[in-house]
């Protein structure tokens, strides 16, 4: 009786670290290998409070908790500047540096012996030193820790995490900071796996270097990708499956040195069979719920405070320049965007068209030249920032993000969201829903408006082109930035279709928004923009009302030979 | 100043072996993407097999590093044939491949582990020659490890450049896509970069084997040292996959002069982080896509 | 001149995952023509020629060349048949010297000793080429790249020759010295070209035929002459 509940005091750890692995793999699409690592250095801190210390549980293990979430985005910085790439062995490099640590560091760990002598964990006066009384507590922390985990994930930042992993230059595109993103989700996955790191410490009163090996991330892995990346419930479900179907082969006598290596070639098996035959697990990712769509409240206003359609200048690009190598791609470009004005950029490909909206929002520094929204220059600024001080920009090869529905794709670009901040999140929970009410009308408001409500359930990556096409504009105009940089947004349409898209274009100019379309379809330069400027060879030629552009023959001479 | 003499041959002996773990996972992961963690265990296979060729067989030594060497193609060739492809067929992701990789990992070292013990085998009836160079010591072994690198390399140098599936590889590092478009059959061709990688990895084992031993763990090292060289010297570049292992080598046997020997692999990955926070792509990575 | 076509395909549907970007394609390209394919950013013309040549399976359709079905084959069999396939952007090995590439590209040859005189046909044809024989590929300017890309394709003496966008990221004189030489390529030995533009200007003077496409399905297949007015040109878009 007391092996079974032990098995299962091990259930509620595993629980807590799959759990806290998924976060960080399945969410966040971050590949680190260093889960054992923050189980560790939770075990240890907890193990070394509380012995040379004498510190009373809770502290030890919240301390452990700390500490693992300043290692973990301690080990996020570097990899960060070093590019997605190197992820894996850079946090490869901490496990093993954790390890030695562990066994090196004698003073403090106690090196190869360990620390053994944790003090068992005395609650309401009862001392937790069996399996049958550890078990609430340990069954306690993984609710905890679960319900921390879960909350996160139905959190909107959990949505900006989510966007974040599909595609990153599109989540900067909507005012989301990728790099405080990725280090609070680093933080929260380690300081998660550190409670169960400082549990085990009370639960087992001896910890040493082998309990925390690259054996069990991968062990902690296997239960991930068992249970199905991106859905927690399925992380509860790959601990049971992996912790409990191995203790069958008790059933075979083997001796334990035996026993413990095949256990670890059926739990190495069974991932190899899992990926092969279903790699997104058993649970799929939660979808969201696809309800039916009530007649938006009338929100006929576009996102964003209306201004007046003066034709003032909102931004200002001055003497541009931007080499990639020997090539010239924009040269000595100036650039004048004017609120209530819709102006086009045409010209042929290669003429430097999206290098100059890159310039103009950050995914690119100029080597020359300035940028000024409302006269404040933005050299410097990276491309979240600049969304978010109002210009943002949709891209040519449109960046959806492909495994969110349509309604998530246009709520996650929301501007000002109280729950992209974990504060909101856990702390106000209340401010955070009503919050969410009130963007899922605005996102649904936005739909409606370029035609895609009754689409909002449904997956982007279903989309059909023009779908596709009509998400993009929403996404952009979501963000309620006051000027709106459309590359190529409607390449490809059926005529009746851009008759049914303009007055939406028309319409945000009209309240105030300043609009810059890049476009090779002349009827949409014509039907479309007050302006438009001539680009070739990264140079302005001309700007002019599309009529007389167009009807120039010099330019047409350029354009087409 | 013959510590310093001393401390730089070991760094020698141990770059040559890092250099030669970097060259073989390195000419896997070039030509064919897959971050190999098997390559470890199946290092460890090689040392097993030359063992059992040398010990309950008594063969002599050279047919048991020949068996080594065969059985680290085999088996390289068999991990391709049947975890890798299948994957490919499948078209998944990096990271999909990557974790089969560790469940390959997980499942080879502890089958080695059950099949053949947890204790250290050795081959006990060699001893390694001691040799005194002026000031400086080293053994037999060691000599041998340089000088594989030095051949290995060398021969290795000449079947990338001159023969047909040397170039077939060579071009498939640069650019997987444009070696599908002119006609290389990249499924032939990678088969041949595991089968090379692997006994490239085995030389080193065998070497080990008989300067300390074999045991099932022997492979983690092994691959995450061979890893390390080919990040630090720069993905798709051989070359620099040899400079990155002599660089670990020698950083961490000059760090023991003043650090405890016990810290040697932290200062290594102190030199990896430093490396990439300069020079992302690593020494001398090129865009290779 | 009804003599039957190269390259035929029929019903053509080919996409990415689940996505179908070319949506059921005809096309007949006739031995020794230039064919150029039109058509806006993600019209499927590269998706279009990619399931042609077996870089991915079509998932409806058949194509055959010179009378063969050669519908799914992969990309080293359709070499081994003439046909000869230069990608958009990196079309060379950037870290093999120019020779290196252009062996490489002759690696489907079967006759390996005709080896030295294709090279000095392409040599002769892009004599930038022979002078700079060693240098490493990636340091070529954009303009020589594109013209070793061609001259590789040259190397296994193809009958058919698909380029995609061959004009991508290269200075205009770069363009017209580029389109030049494929049409040398086409008077001079008889290829037959099959080519992706985006870059109107100086692809349609080169057209002997052109092929409209337009989200997945093809709008236009005819002569070049109404399309050298601009507008008719930009319905099409």
């Amino acid at each position: 009786m007391d092996y079974l509940l032990h098995i299962l005091v091990m259930v509620a750890l595993y629980a807590i670290l799959a759990a806290s692995y998924n976060l960080l793999i399945g969410f966040a699409g971050l590949f680190a290998l260093s889960q054992a690592a923050f189980f560790g250095v939770g075990a240890y801190t907890t193990a070394i409070l509380a012995t040379k210390l004498g510190l009373a549980f809770p502290l030890p293990l919240l301390a452990g908790v700390l500490v693992a979430a300043a290692v973990g985005m301690a080990v996020a910085l570097p990899a960060l500047r070093i590019g997605g790439d190197h992820l894996v062995i850079v946090t490869l490099a901490l496990q093993i540096i954790a390890i030695a640590v562990m066994v090196n560091w004698r003073s403090l760990t106690g090196g190869t012996d360990g620390i053994a002598g944790i003090p068992k964990v005395v609650l309401l006066g009862v001392r937790l030193d069996t399996p049958g009384r550890f078990l609430p507590l340990a069954l306690a922390g993984a609710g905890l820790s679960l319900a921390i985990a879960a909350r996160l994930a139905s959190s909107p930042f959990a949505r900006a995490v989510r966007a974040m992993r599909e595609n990153e230059a599109a989540a900067q595109a909507v005012g989301k900071n990728i790099v405080a993103i990725k280090l609070a989700v680093f933080a929260f996955s380690a300081g998660l796996a550190a409670i169960a790191g400082g549990l085990y410490a009370h639960y087992i009163s001896f910890v040493s270097a082998e309990t925390f090996t690259l054996d069990v991330t991968i062990y902690v892995l296997a239960m991930v990708i068992l249970g199905g990346t991106g859905n927690l419930w399925g992380s509860v479900l790959g601990a049971v499956i992996l912790t409990a179907l191995p203790e069958l082969l008790k059933f075979i006598a083997l001796p334990p040195d035996i026993a413990d290596k095949s256990r670890q070639v059926l739990y190495g098996l069974a991932l190899i069979a899992m990926l092969l035959l279903r790699p997104q697990g058993l649970l799929p990712e939660i979808p969201t719920r696809r309800r039916r769509i009530l007649a938006a409240a009338a929100v006929p206003a576009p996102l964003g405070a209306t201004a007046p359609a003066d034709g003032a200048i909102t931004v200002e690009g001055r003497g541009l320049e931007r080499r990639f190598g020997g090539i010239v791609a924009v040269s000595g470009l100036d650039i004048a965007l004017r609120r209530g004005r819709i102006i086009g950029l045409i010209g042929p490909n290669g003429a430097g068209k999206t290098t100059a909206f890159n310039l103009m929002t950050g995914f690119l520094r100029p080597d020359e030249g300035t940028v000024r929204l409302h006269g404040t220059p933005l050299a410097g600024l990276r491309p979240h920032e600049i969304a978010r001080l109002g210009m943002a920009r949709s891209f040519q090869d449109l960046k959806l993000f492909a495994h969110m529905t349509v309604l998530d794709n246009v709520m996650v670009a929301l501007p000002r969201q109280k729950g992209d901040s974990l504060l909101y999140v856990y702390f106000a929970p209340w401010v955070v829903a009503a919050e969410e009410r009130l963007n899922r009308d605005r996102a649904l408001a936005v739909l409606d408006f370029v035609g895609l409500a009754d689409k909002a359930g449904e997956t982007a990556e279903n989309l059909s082109y023009a779908e596709e096409k009509l998400l993009v504009i929403a996404r952009l105009v979501a963000t309620g930035a006051e000027v709106l940089l459309f590359d190529e947004p409607l390449s490809g349409l059926a005529p009746n279709t851009l008759e049914a898209i303009f007055p939406i274009i028309r319409r945000l100019a009209d309240s105030g928004k300043t609009i810059c379309i890049i476009e090779h379809n002349l009827d949409v330069i014509r039907g479309l923009c007050d302006t438009a400027i001539f680009l070739d060879e990264g140079r302005k030629l001309a700007e002019d009302a599309p009529d007389r552009l167009i009807a120039d023959p010099a330019l047409a001479a350029r354009y087409f030979g | 100043m013959d510590l310093i003499a001393q401390l730089l041959v070991n760094g020698v002996i141990n770059g040559s072996h890092y250099a030669l773990l970097g060259l073989g996972f390195g000419l896997i992961f070039g030509p064919t993407r897959i971050t190999h963690f098997a390559y470890g265990p199946l290092y460890a296979l090689s040392a097993y097999a030359a063992w059992t060729v040398a010990v309950p067989l008594g063969l002599p030594l050279p047919v048991a590093m020949a068996a080594g060497i065969a059985a680290g193609a085999l088996s390289g060739m068999i991990a391709y044939r049947a975890l890798y492809r299948p994957f490919e067929r499948r078209q998944s992701s990096g990271p999909v491949v990557l974790i089969a990789s560790l469940g390959l990992f997980i499942v080879l070292q502890n089958a080695i582990g059950i099949a053949f013990g947890s204790d250290t085998k050795v081959v006990s009836r060699y001893s390694a020659d001691v040799i005194l160079l002026g000031d400086v010591v080293f053994t037999s072994v060691q000599l041998y490890q340089v000088a594989a690198l030095a051949v290995i390399g060398a021969l290795l140098a000449l079947f990338l450049k001159r023969t047909d599936y040397g170039k077939a590889l060579m071009a498939m590092t640069d650019n997987p896509e444009m070696a599908r478009i002119i006609g290389i059959d990249t499924i032939k061709v990678s088969l041949l970069a595991f089968a090379l990688g692997s006994a490239i990895a085995a030389v080193p084992a065998v070497l080990i084997l008989l300067k300390e031993g074999a045991t099932p763990y022997m492979g983690f090292t092994a691959v995450f040292m061979g890893f390390v060289a080919v990040v630090v010297g720069g993905i798709g570049s051989l070359r620099g996959a040899v400079i990155g292992g002599y660089a670990l080598g020698i950083v961490e046997n000059i760090g023991t002069w003043k650090i405890d020997t016990e810290w040697q692999s932290t200062i290594a990955f102190i030199v990896l982080f430093l490396v990439l926070l300069l020079k992302p792509r690593g020494l001398f990575g090129r865009g290779a896509r | 001149m009804s003599a039957a076509p190269l390259l035929a395909a029929s019903g053509i549907a080919a996409g990415y995952g689940k996505k179908e970007i070319v949506r059921g394609i005809d096309l007949a390209v006739a031995e020794g023509e230039v064919l150029l394919v039109l058509g806006h950013n993600g019209a499927g013309k590269t998706t279009l020629m990619r399931a042609l040549f077996g870089l991915i399976p079509p998932k409806a359709g058949r194509v055959t060349f010179a009378a063969r079905d050669i519908t799914g084959l992969r990309p080293a069999e359709n070499v081994a048949r003439g046909l000869a396939f230069i990608p958009q952007g990196h079309g060379i090995f950037a870290t093999l010297s120019v020779r290196d590439n252009l062996e490489l590209g002759a690696f489907a040859l079967p006759e390996r000793s005709q080896l030295s005189q294709r090279l000095d046909t392409v040599f002769a044809l892009f004599p930038i080429l022979a002078e700079r024989q060693r240098q490493v590929g990636g340091t070529l300017s954009g303009g020589q790249q594109q013209m070793l890309a061609i001259g590789m394709a040259l190397m296994h003496a193809p009958r058919l020759m698909i380029l995609d966008e061959p004009s991508l990221g290269l200075a205009p004189n770069l363009v017209d010295k580029v389109m030049q030489a494929i049409r040398t390529v086409n008077r001079r030995f008889g290829t037959t070209i099959l080519m992706v533009e985006q870059n109107v200007r100086y692809s349609l003077p080169i057209a002997d035929r052109v092929a409209v496409l337009k989200t997945g399905l093809k709008i236009y297949d005819g002569a070049p002459a109404p399309l050298h007015d601009r507008v008719e040109l930009m319905k099409l878009f």
